[in-house]
């Protein structure tokens, strides 16, 4: 489990990160999302980390990240938005560096590999943008690591690979494993990210499972709006409307235009999901 | 997964995998630099034959100075170009992220930049030096004998050291060099590990400012502080009557030091070698990205 207490961060007199609490759980799929510049990634490389806190604390499963120890690191893998172009085959790379995670999985790479259509005989500083991150989503499902921390692992996959992708996540990720997602293109992944943590300049919007959300919030697909929505959009034949869920009927969530709607209201939607006045 | 601290098969398993990161940024250059002896003893001999129909072999200070300068060029440039990348975020998170103990990882980056590269290049350029003075005898002795062979005869024509002659020729050998190279090696290994870009240059400029601080700093206070002392001293180590006895009751501490002058550099150089250590470890304990 990751526990995350009044955690800060700063870059010189810049705080990125303030007061942050929060608690992940074993076995899901965190969606990280957040605007630019909010922390996102500072958070994935306090995770993993390549960073100290500030003041507060982080614990995964009882270790301090920044101690960075091998029996801490070999249960973590953090694939970075930008990944080191390595003179070695990705096969070679994946054998040498692979031998430092107890549960990676030779065959699992290559599989993996194969599944996203990633040559392994090449040379990864010979590779195109795509084909390097799709090594590296390899190494890192095949490295078998109880904590996945991904930031922005579809930027530079092409239409068929972020959906090679989204099938690689699903069929080879273990029930046991926690994974940290974050990203921006929130459509792309709705489908294997639950729950979502919305993160804000110095805060945690929202931390809660897609069925949570659908408890509180209803997302209207018809064609009149409401003045009572907490955000509305024109789509393709009608629009989106995001509610308060009064009726408690489900809905399907939209990512988007939950992320919007949290935008406007944070103190409500803070409100309603720390149950003050849902 | 054994101890956080220290594991052998691990260490082991990280050197190996360290070791061919190494050749394989570094390779090509060492063996550039290493096969000197050959290709400029080639190069040299061949140019003479084309221009003057005769065959010349390098002379032996020529060899002394392309081994000195193509040493330090590898001393210098190594630690940037196997390490320089870890300051690099991507490059630099990648290590960080290997499950490896801090110790391991420093342990093998120290072995590889001050010991096996300057180590195995001396070896291989001496030894392929030997080789070719073997072959070609208008070549003379090899740099091999002149390094460890060679008694520095220069000593004896300075009348002003003739009581502790014996104590200046012990730090003229060569072995008293070694952690003088590891220490080369290790100032830029630090240098690579702090600066993000222009790692050896850097390195060389801040040693030189810190050599003039410190010179600054200190030569006026010496100067005002033990002037006297040192001018009676060189007065009386000039004097052909003077005894070593009458010289070590005036001075007894600097007498100790010019006695022994071959274990006060052991000493200094191993506690600015353990410094620089510390500073190494620190900066990988410290790096973030």
């Amino acid at each position: 489990m990751i526990k995350i207490r009044d955690l800060r961060f700063s870059y010189g007199n810049n705080v990125v990160l303030k007061d942050i609490s929060m608690e992940l759980q074993e076995g899901r799929i965190y969606g990280l999302l957040g605007e630019n510049g909010v922390g996102k990634t500072t958070l994935l490389t306090l995770l993993a980390g390549l960073k100290e806190p500030g003041a507060g604390s982080i614990e995964i499963d009882g270790q301090k990240p920044f101690d960075r120890t091998p029996s801490f690191l070999s249960q973590i893998y953090y694939l970075p938005d930008e990944v080191p172009a390595i003179r070695m085959k990705a096969i070679d790379f994946a054998m040498d560096r692979g031998q430092f995670w107890v549960n990676f999985d030779p065959d699992k790479f290559k599989e993996i590999a194969g599944v996203l259509e990633t040559d392994t005989s090449m040379r990864m500083d010979q590779m195109s943008y795509g084909q390097l991150r799709k090594t590296y989503i390899s190494f890192a499902l095949a490295c078998n690591t109880r904590y996945l921390f991904m930031d922005e692992p579809t930027n530079g996959l092409d239409i068929p690979s972020k959906s090679q992708f989204r099938k690689a996540m699903s069929k080879y990720t273990s029930d046991e494993s926690t994974l940290l997602i974050s990203t921006h293109q929130a459509r792309e992944l709705e489908a294997i990210i639950d729950p979502i943590i919305i993160l804000d300049r110095k805060d945690v919007l929202l931390n809660a499972t897609l069925s949570e959300i659908t408890k509180k919030i209803y997302f209207d697909y018809s064609t009149a709006t409401s003045p009572e929505a907490l955000y509305s959009e024109l789509i393709p034949g009608g629009c989106i409307q995001v509610l308060v869920n009064k009726s408690g009927e489900e809905s399907k969530v939209n990512l988007e235009a939950l992320f919007n709607a949290v935008h406007r209201h944070k103190e409500l939607i803070k409100k309603m999901f720390n149950d003050e006045i849902a | 997964m054994g101890s956080n601290v220290l594991n052998m098969n691990r260490s082991r398993r990280y050197f190996r995998s360290d070791l061919r990161a190494a050749v394989s940024n570094y390779g090509i250059t060492f063996l550039v630099f290493s096969t000197l002896a050959v290709t400029t003893y080639l190069l040299h001999g061949l140019f003479f034959l084309t221009t003057s129909g005769e065959w010349y072999a390098m002379s032996s200070s020529l060899r002394i100075a392309l081994f000195v300068i193509s040493g330090l060029t590898v001393l210098i440039s190594s630690p940037a170009k196997l390490y320089g990348h870890l300051t690099d975020r991507r490059e630099g998170s990648a290590f960080l992220m290997v499950p490896v103990s801090r110790l391991e990882k420093f342990v093998s980056m120290v072995l590889i930049s001050c010991i096996i590269i300057p180590f195995s290049f001396g070896l291989i350029y001496l030894t392929l030096d030997s080789l070719v003075c073997l072959i070609g005898p208008a070549c003379g002795d090899s740099l091999f004998q002149i390094i460890f062979k060679s008694s520095p005869s220069f000593i004896n024509t300075i009348p002003d050291l003739h009581i502790y002659k014996e104590s200046f020729r012990s730090i003229l050998t060569p072995w008293l060099y070694f952690d003088d190279i590891i220490q080369i090696a290790l100032l830029f290994l630090l240098g690579a590990l702090i600066f993000k870009k222009s790692k050896t240059g850097k390195t060389l400029g801040s040693l030189i400012i810190i050599s003039i601080s410190l010179n600054l700093l200190f030569t006026p206070i010496m100067s005002l502080a033990m002037f006297d002392k040192f001018r009676m001293m060189a007065e009386m180590m000039s004097d052909a009557n003077i005894t070593l006895e009458a010289i070590e009751q005036m001075f007894p501490f600097f007498s100790w030091i010019l006695r022994n002058l071959a274990i006060v550099d052991t000493l200094s150089d191993t506690l600015v070698n353990g410094l620089l250590l510390f500073f190494v470890w620190l900066r990988l304990k410290k790096l973030k990205h």
